[in-house]
């Protein structure tokens, strides 16, 4: 590289025929809407920019050489950063631990049972009788429910909003045990407070355009109380579970569990 | 550079004008797609006469169909012989299948004028007449681009400028042809056979 | 055939007119894109003023659709697909280590058919009065729906012109797509498997695979429909037993993969630049991958849920809605990637990590909320709302634009050999960032309360007063973003810093020649081994090749 001899290279050589058949184009549309002699310009500039094009390519591609100068050889690639490459967490892929998949299950659990107690310490508080909550979650399913009375037992509501209540828990449950661990610092206070005012908030908005007749049975400051208990005491068993290192720096075969190494 | 593995994988590319032609086709297939979707579509549709069973004879498309399909094979053949360096008989079976595009072209003239001619029949005259007109037309455009190209192809190798060194670039212009002829059969079929 | 090198008495016009270099051919594409960036923000300022007041009289109605057409159409074939084509051109080379595009002529007809396209489209101004005396721009809309086109509700010229125009341009874009198609998948240097190649070669040709697949089917239609303007075809003539409904879904074919067309290049921008200033690889590069050929081929499958309102079958609904629900989970993907690349990394906010930073976050926004357009009732409520036009802004103005530039101040010095001023950069975006909130925002609300799209002025006391007015003030505060961009770039052009060959310490083969490269972009063609070649240069003792 460093020889005395003038380097060149060759790159396509500039033409303007592209240009000149590109314009004819155009022209000939444009004749299709104006009069007729501008699209036969056009056709005609098309043609003669297609030859001329071809004549760039054959017999073959035309090319002009260029002189490498000083200021065309690139700075040697270096960089500033050092690295260091015996530090144990070097190309280490993050979390470095995670909770087990059940822990976000048992938090999940635990925090709807928390849940409930609430919300029925509430309805006793508010209504007067236990089943106002039982009632209000199932009617997000079931539309019948908008012509009962929402102070009374009704099994199916009981069944269909504990059967909700369950699945909503779990789900947002193992969530938190898979995000939890990735918080940087304060998972309970993210798990607890931060997440359930902004899913509240955000349910509070939309209500009120979803279903404002839902809406407004609902007492939001005591939901947001409920909701709060929950984040609690679900990030609270979450992120006092189990914490396992990932398997990321065990070979393939120990993490396939064909083979066991200590 | 220290830096590397003592081996480096070379991929394995193909030649520009393999994936260019490849791309080209591709594009167009998507414009006869949606010309094809829209004569179906419509099929049918229209409010007034003409219909299709009353104005198409299957028996001039199918004659036309025969040329344009021999035509395929005859570039073949063409392909074979530049490849052979049998200079003489690549221009043969090219000036063949200039020949059979042409032919494919006078016989949608004959068959226009016919339908214009003596049934008053134009693209104005309903939706049949439009989306007839459309699709048949510009697989016509193809057809008579393709046998522009094909005759510049022939001229260059009468004066001797198309050498066995071209047979990729001749390749991949008959890979065009054979795309024309392909879409041929779909309008065909679907014009000529299903819609009747 | 080896000519003469340039003559010494050239100009530089001539230079620039007849190149067929891929650089000069990008720079000409981003430098158009940018010019009619600021001529379609303007259309769109006045239509922010004449909306700012109830039953206000700015813009007369006949005006006003002219303006929202001319502004949407100029957006999107003639600000977004240049500049993604130019970045395209200018950077696939120099990515995959090639000297130039596999047919740098075809490159150079692609451009100048864009080029006179975009003069066709402003051209009407002028000329759609021309022949039959009717006002000048297209006033169609950008989609342009069948019947309004036909000759009896759309006199004149001036639709004629929208058609001949994006069908000019549009074919410019399928020759730069073949081009691309080729280059990426025939001109990658020794050692780039296509498991290897940048993530933006990735993008850009699953990119440019779609724009073979959409627009010829837009060629198709505009055909049809210059057919039934100019020479009384009745593709769309209800009255002749035509269905203006297949306007709709032919042209949402073509019309739904165009965002994603759009939207792609961005993911491209966010994808190199988010890794490069968190100092870590990008997160799950092969996911990554798989997550944008599946987006190509859903995007192509999602069409009619732009048309909700007609009146479709309940199969066919359930199955467009389920369709848009999917494609959401490859785009999801994508945003936890790059998250996930964000987190535990040392992450500068430089100007163009903060536009990246952005875009995550809006196009978050903007793809939620066209989750929640794809619920079939949702959608009968909000269809044609500016509920709509929040979204769809949220997605190309905080997605797209904030990625373009977020690639513009990355690369910028790497074209130019001058860095863009820091300062002026993060005033620009605070400005934009806050602009585009205070715009896009309220349109939603705007929206629920039941104010349509399209529509030139609105009655008072319907309560659309208060957030039109604060759209209108977004709009003002983002004419400060702009004029900081437009003034940095002059500026900086002339008096910026030196960039250096490689001023973010990137890992990717165009920081390994000059800024501004040569014209042949690499003397000796490289040769790499990981996706990080420059990695593998920078750190002989631990390169990224063991790990890939």
């Amino acid at each position: 590289m460093a020889s005395k001899k003038k380097i060149q290279v060759a790159v396509p050589a500039p033409t303007a025929w592209p240009l000149v058949a590109a314009l004819g184009m155009a022209l000939t549309f444009t004749g299709f809407l104006t009069t007729w002699p501008i699209g036969l310009v056009g056709f005609i500039l098309c043609m003669v920019g297609f030859v001329g094009w071809f004549k760039d390519c054959y017999p073959g591609d035309r090319e002009v050489e260029l002189e490498v100068l000083p200021h065309h050889i690139p700075a040697e690639v270096t960089t500033s950063r050092t690295l260091d490459t015996n530090h144990p967490l070097h190309r280490a892929k993050l979390p470095l631990k995670i909770h087990r998949a059940p822990s976000g299950i048992i938090g999940g659990i635990a925090g709807g049972i928390a849940m409930i107690v609430v919300a029925v310490l509430g309805s006793f508080i508010l209504h007067g009788s236990p089943w106002h909550p039982f009632n209000l979650t199932a009617a997000t399913l079931m539309q019948s429910m908008a012509e009962l009375d929402l102070n009374t037992f009704h099994p199916t509501a009981l069944f269909v909003a504990l059967g909700i209540q369950l699945v909503a828990s779990v789900c947002i449950g193992l969530v938190y045990g898979v995000a939890l661990p990735l918080m940087p610092k304060h998972p309970i206070l993210l798990g607890a407070l931060i997440m359930p005012f902004i899913w509240s908030f955000l349910l509070y908005a939309a209500m009120r355009t979803i279903n404002p007749e839902l809406d407004d049975t609902v007492n939001w400051w005591w939901f947001l109380v409920a909701q709060v208990i929950f984040g609690l005491v679900a990030g609270f068993v979450v992120s006092k579970g189990e914490h396992i290192h990932t398997l990321q720096f065990k070979a393939f075969a120990e993490r396939a569990g064909v083979e066991k190494n200590r | 550079m220290t830096s590397q593995p003592n081996s480096i994988a070379v991929p394995k590319m193909l030649p520009h004008g393999h994936v260019g032609m490849m791309s080209v086709i591709t594009t167009e297939i998507f414009f006869f797609a949606t010309l094809i979707v829209v004569y179906l579509a419509y099929l049918g549709k229209s409010i007034s006469g003409p219909t299709p069973e009353e104005l198409l004879s299957i028996g001039l498309a199918s004659i036309n169909t025969v040329a344009l399909l021999a035509s395929s094979v005859t570039i073949i053949l063409a392909l074979k012989a530049l490849r052979a360096s049998n200079q003489k008989k690549f221009l043969t079976w090219l000036l063949v299948t200039v020949a059979l595009g042409a032919w494919f072209l006078v016989g949608t003239a004959i068959e226009w004028t016919g339908l214009v001619g003596d049934a008053h029949f134009t693209l104005q005259t309903n939706l049949f007449g439009s989306t007839f007109y459309t699709l048949v037309g510009f697989h016509a455009f193809h057809v008579t681009f393709g046998v522009c190209a094909l005759s510049f192809i022939w001229f260059c190798g009468f004066m001797g400028w198309v050498q066995k060194k071209h047979h990729q670039n001749i390749e991949y212009v008959s890979w065009y042809w054979h795309f024309v002829d392909t879409v041929w059969i779909a309008v065909f079929l679907v014009v000529y056979v299903i819609g009747r | 055939m080896i000519d003469k090198p340039y003559s010494p008495r050239s100009s530089k016009l001539h230079e620039w007119v007849t190149t067929a270099d891929h650089k000069k051919l990008g720079v000409m594409y981003i430098v158009c894109g940018i010019i009619y960036l600021i001529v379609a923000g303007c259309e769109a300022l006045m239509i922010r003023w004449q909306l700012a007041v109830p039953e206000n009289d700015v813009l007369s109605a006949e005006t006003y659709n002219a303006f929202f057409t001319m502004h949407g159409t100029t957006m999107i074939f003639l600000v977004g697909m240049p500049i993604l084509l130019g970045a395209a051109n200018y950077f696939i080379p120099l990515m995959i280590g090639a000297r130039d595009m596999a047919f740098p002529r075809l490159n150079a007809f692609g451009f100048w058919l864009f080029f006179f396209g975009g003069l066709l489209l402003y051209f009407s101004f002028l000329g759609g009065q021309g022949l039959s005396g009717e006002e000048g721009a297209p006033d169609v809309g950008w989609f342009a729906y069948a019947p309004l086109t036909s000759t009896t509700f759309s006199p004149g010229s001036s639709t004629d012109y929208w058609i001949i125009s994006l069908f000019v341009a549009g074919m410019g874009s399928i020759m730069t797509a073949i081009n691309l198609v080729t280059t990426i998948l025939t001109m990658r240097c020794k050692g780039m498997t296509l498991m290897k190649m940048p993530i933006f070669a990735w993008m850009m040709l699953v990119d440019a695979i779609l724009i073979l697949i959409a627009l010829p089917t837009l060629t198709a239609i505009q055909i049809m429909l210059l057919l039934d303007r100019q020479f009384g075809a009745h593709f769309f003539d209800a009255q002749a037993g035509a269905d203006p409904l297949i306007w709709q879904h032919l042209f949402w074919f073509f019309g739904h993969p165009e965002v994603y067309i759009l939207i792609l290049p961005g993911f491209a921008f966010v994808s190199e630049v988010t890794p490069v200033f968190s100092r870590k690889v990008l997160f799950g590069y092969p996911l990554m991958v798989i997550a944008t050929i599946s987006i190509g081929f859903i995007a192509l499958g999602v069409w009619a849920h732009h048309m909700f309102a007609t009146g479709l079958s309940p199969t066919v609904l359930a199955y467009f809605s389920g369709a848009t629900f999917l494609i959401g989970v490859p785009t999801g993907m994508k945003i936890f990637n790059w998250i996930a690349t964000l987190w535990g990394g040392q992450i500068r906010f430089a100007t163009p990590m903060l536009f990246a930073v952005g875009f995550i976050a809006m196009f978050t926004i903007g793809g939620l909320t066209g989750i929640m357009l794809a619920v079939v009732p949702m959608d009968w409520q909000l269809s044609d709302t500016y509920f709509v036009v929040g979204h769809f802004h949220f997605v190309l103005f905080g997605g797209l634009l904030f990625a373009i530039f977020s690639g513009f101040f990355y690369w910028f010095p790497k074209v130019t050999g001058k860095m863009l001023n820091e300062t002026l950069g993060k005033w620009q975006f605070w400005f934009l960032f806050a602009g585009f909130l205070l715009t896009f925002g309220p349109m939603h609300f705007s929206g629920f309360e039941g104010m349509p799209r399209r529509i030139y002025t609105y009655m008072p006391n319907r309560g659309l007063e208060f957030y039109n007015m604060l759209s209108s003030i977004g709009a003002v505060v983002q004419i400060f973003g702009f004029g900081l961009f437009v003034v940095n770039v002059l500026h900086s052009l002339r008096k910026g810093k030196p960039a250096g060959d490689d001023p973010w310490d990137a890992w990717t083969l165009e920081w390994s020649t000059t800024s501004p490269p040569p014209p042949w972009n690499f003397a000796t063609i490289p040769s790499i081994a990981s996706r990080r070649p420059l990695w593998d240069t920078k750190h002989p003792d631990d390169p990224d090749w063991k790990y890939e």
